[in-house]
């Protein structure tokens, strides 16, 4: 009898122990987390989650309305403007971001080219630029400091690529990789009035039956260009010089590749293999990335995105869900799967 | 200042504190009457015609004038007119078949009727050679003979007799003071101490500490309180609280955060200055709440215990003001929550 009381003080006494505990980490995590959204395609919305920097779990925040077919979402460098490519309605939103709710709150919107795929914002915040498969051009604004607003630059500047569906800028230059010609265009940006120029130099041709199919750029002073190709393997060189010497940098990853990206201290890469349902892994030094083995995961999946608390998000196109990673030197283990939209595209973070 | 402040403090409370009254001396009554301790007394006295059977017939009213220039001389009686009383005996001792029963008993009426505390009469006859004296001094209301003087002198020293017999009747009222007695000292019994059981309730008002502090400034609330007092001890307490608690969020941050507690308490009246006491209170419990932020919601437990100084101030035997600055542990675990708490209430006894 007495040993049944001394268990019931025990127990108790965990289980205020775990409900302190999760008091504490609940309260942190409504202080510190960041936001992180998701473009559902077709639900026409966008997933708003806080993530927490402390265990990378999300909180699901809901949704708010984004325009016909949403594809792609990039925040700005400061954590205050969210703008969401809808490739349906030709436009980009822009949304305000409130650091507290960590919720998006409309604030405007700006007319597109023909079926935009994705938004390329200019590290100094003043200009933005937005690819446009259709027309095959890129579409350039000034950035309201203020409102985040887009104003138009004027005429698109044609991109030369067919068909153009991705675009990545580094400094003032901007890259389009082109499936039709199997190469990488670079455009000289001007970083006063926002104007787009075509580098004169020759483009970045890939070996034959390569085809890129997007492109991910590292930072640092040194950056490289990564390439996810067709014939699935990622291609990778340099930045400088241009154009670049391609013949060796390829490493194979899994079936029909669509994203790749590293963590912010370029130590760690992925590539998400959408025909077969996995992740390929690379531990990378000097932005040579050497492979570190491949994980299963969701069905088609797509963007990733890994941040500087050690933690990916993957976006599963197939099973409309995010995924939440952990990176730990070389390897990713499944925190846990949320659910978002319908066919979600695209991941961005602040 | 902490000083300053103290002999402050207690030199305006010593007042109401007090709970003896010092001793005080007073006036005893003066005595009433005819009487020799005359204590601040002034008896009046009705000095009457002697009543002479020799000699001329005016001697009588000769002595009479002579005893009472006597006491007027000595100003500690108050002497009835003589010229008054010379109407009445006159007419009086102009009876010729005037008995001496009559005299006395006519004498003490006149000294009554004029509200006399002292009467003095006397008869003088001849007796062979010498002269018979009979001189009394009588208290009027009891008729008791005070002093009385019956001789007989020789007709030449007949005077100087008469002298002495009004300096005896003025030195029979003594000169002491009034008796001076202090006054009994009534010593007002403490009032005891409040026992029994009592129910208070209070506002509440809370300053948070730790990671709390990140999201709230402060909370607000109530409890409600009921316990016993003297059960044990004429100065322990027992009683069990409990309590709302709501937080004021900082910003968007959070939504809300409140708790509700149980506690059980002991306290102990450790001074105690007539309707002021001072106890020190121990409370231990258990807090259940919720916490709605931005990003998460969830509900919690905390093991509590609290230590406070109240202050009780009775209005009168029922109720009282009570006044108690806390200091708050909330305890799960390795988590410790600090806080600093007041309240401010009513309590009422039954």
């Amino acid at each position: 009898m007495r040993n049944m009381r001394i268990y019931t003080v025990l127990v108790g006494l965990t289980l205020l122990l775990a409900a302190c505990t999760s008091y504490e980490d609940a309260f942190n995590r409504n202080l510190d987390s960041t936001g992180l959204y998701v473009t559902n395609s077709s639900s026409n919305t966008v997933s708003q989650f806080a993530a927490d920097p402390k265990s990378g779990i999300l909180n699901d925040l809901g949704t708010v309305a984004a325009g016909t077919t949403p594809v792609y979402v990039a925040v700005n460098a400061t954590g205050t403007f969210a703008y969401v490519v809808n490739s349906g309605s030709n436009d980009v939103y822009v949304y305000s971001i409130n650091k507290k709710t960590r919720k998006l709150a409309f604030a405007s919107s700006v007319a597109t080219g023909t079926l935009p795929r994705m938004i390329g914002l200019h590290s100094g915040g003043k200009f933005a630029y937005v690819v446009n498969e259709t027309d095959n051009d890129i579409s350039r604004y000034s950035i309201d400091a203020t409102t985040g607003a887009l104003t138009s630059l004027g005429a698109d500047e044609a991109t030369a690529a067919n068909p153009s569906r991705a675009l990545a800028i580094s400094d003032n230059l901007l890259y389009v990789p082109d499936a039709g010609t199997n190469t990488v265009k670079l455009f000289n940006m001007d970083a006063t009035t926002g104007a787009l120029a075509p580098n004169m130099t020759p483009s970045a041709t890939l070996d034959a039956g390569e085809i890129p199919i997007s492109i991910f750029i590292s930072g640092g002073s040194a950056p490289f260009i990564y390439l996810p190709c067709a014939n699935n393997t990622l291609v990778y060189f340099a930045r400088s010089p241009w154009p670049p010497a391609l013949t060796t940098n390829q490493i194979s990853v899994g079936a029909t590749p669509v994203a790749v990206v590293l963590n912010p201290n370029r130590t760690v890469g992925v590539v998400s293999n959408s025909g077969d349902a996995s992740l390929s892994i690379f531990s990378v030094t000097n932005g040579v990335p050497t492979a570190a083995g491949t994980i299963s995961t969701c069905t088609t999946p797509g963007q990733m995105l890994i941040n500087s608390s050690g933690f990916g998000y993957l976006v599963c196109n197939g099973d409309n869900t995010v995924r939440a990673y952990s990176v730990s030197g070389a390897s990713l283990s499944l925190i846990n799967s949320y659910p978002v939209g319908t066919a979600p595209t695209s991941v961005a973070a602040y | 200042m902490k000083s300053r402040f103290s002999i402050f403090f207690f030199s305006a409370l010593a007042p109401l504190f007090a709970q003896t009254m010092p001793a005080t001396l007073a006036n005893v009554e003066p005595p009433k009457g005819c009487t020799a301790e005359l204590q601040g007394n002034r008896p009046k006295i009705y000095i009457a015609n002697f009543y002479v059977t020799y000699g001329k017939k005016d001697m009588g009213k000769a002595i009479g004038d002579f005893i009472a220039e006597k006491f007027e001389a000595d100003g500690r009686l108050e002497v009835i007119s003589r010229s008054m009383i010379n109407e009445e005996m006159k007419t009086l001792l102009n009876n010729k078949k005037l008995k001496p029963e009559k005299y006395l008993a006519q004498t003490l009426a006149y000294a009554a009727g004029k509200n006399a505390d002292c009467v003095v009469f006397g008869r003088i006859s001849k007796n062979k050679s010498k002269v018979a004296f009979l001189v009394r001094m009588a208290a009027v209301e009891s008729g008791e003979n005070l002093r009385k003087v019956d001789t007989e002198v020789e007709v030449n020293e007949a005077l100087k007799f008469l002298e002495t017999v009004g300096d005896s009747f003025v030195t029979y009222f003594k000169t002491a003071p009034p008796k001076v007695i202090a006054q009994p000292v009534i010593k007002e019994e403490p009032r005891a101490k409040p026992k029994g059981f009592y129910a208070a309730a209070s506002g509440l008002g809370l300053m948070p500490f730790g990671f709390v502090k990140n999201g709230f400034n402060y909370a607000a609330g109530g409890s409600a309180e009921f316990g016993h007092k003297g059960m044990l001890h004429k100065d322990i307490f027992f009683g069990v609280n409990l309590e709302y608690l709501y937080f004021a969020p900082k910003d968007e941050t959070f939504v809300s955060l409140y708790g509700a507690a149980s506690y059980g308490l002991a306290g102990y009246e450790y001074l105690t200055y007539d309707w002021l006491h001072f106890q020190l209170v121990l409370y231990g419990g258990y807090q259940f709440g919720r916490l709605v932020g931005a990003v998460e919601a969830v509900n919690y437990g905390y093991g509590m215990f609290m230590a406070g100084t109240r202050t009780v101030i009775d209005f009168n035997n029922k109720f009282s003001l009570m006044l108690e600055p806390r200091y708050v542990l909330a305890i799960a675990g390795s988590t410790m929550l600090h806080s600093a708490a007041a309240s401010v209430g009513a309590l009422w006894r039954f």
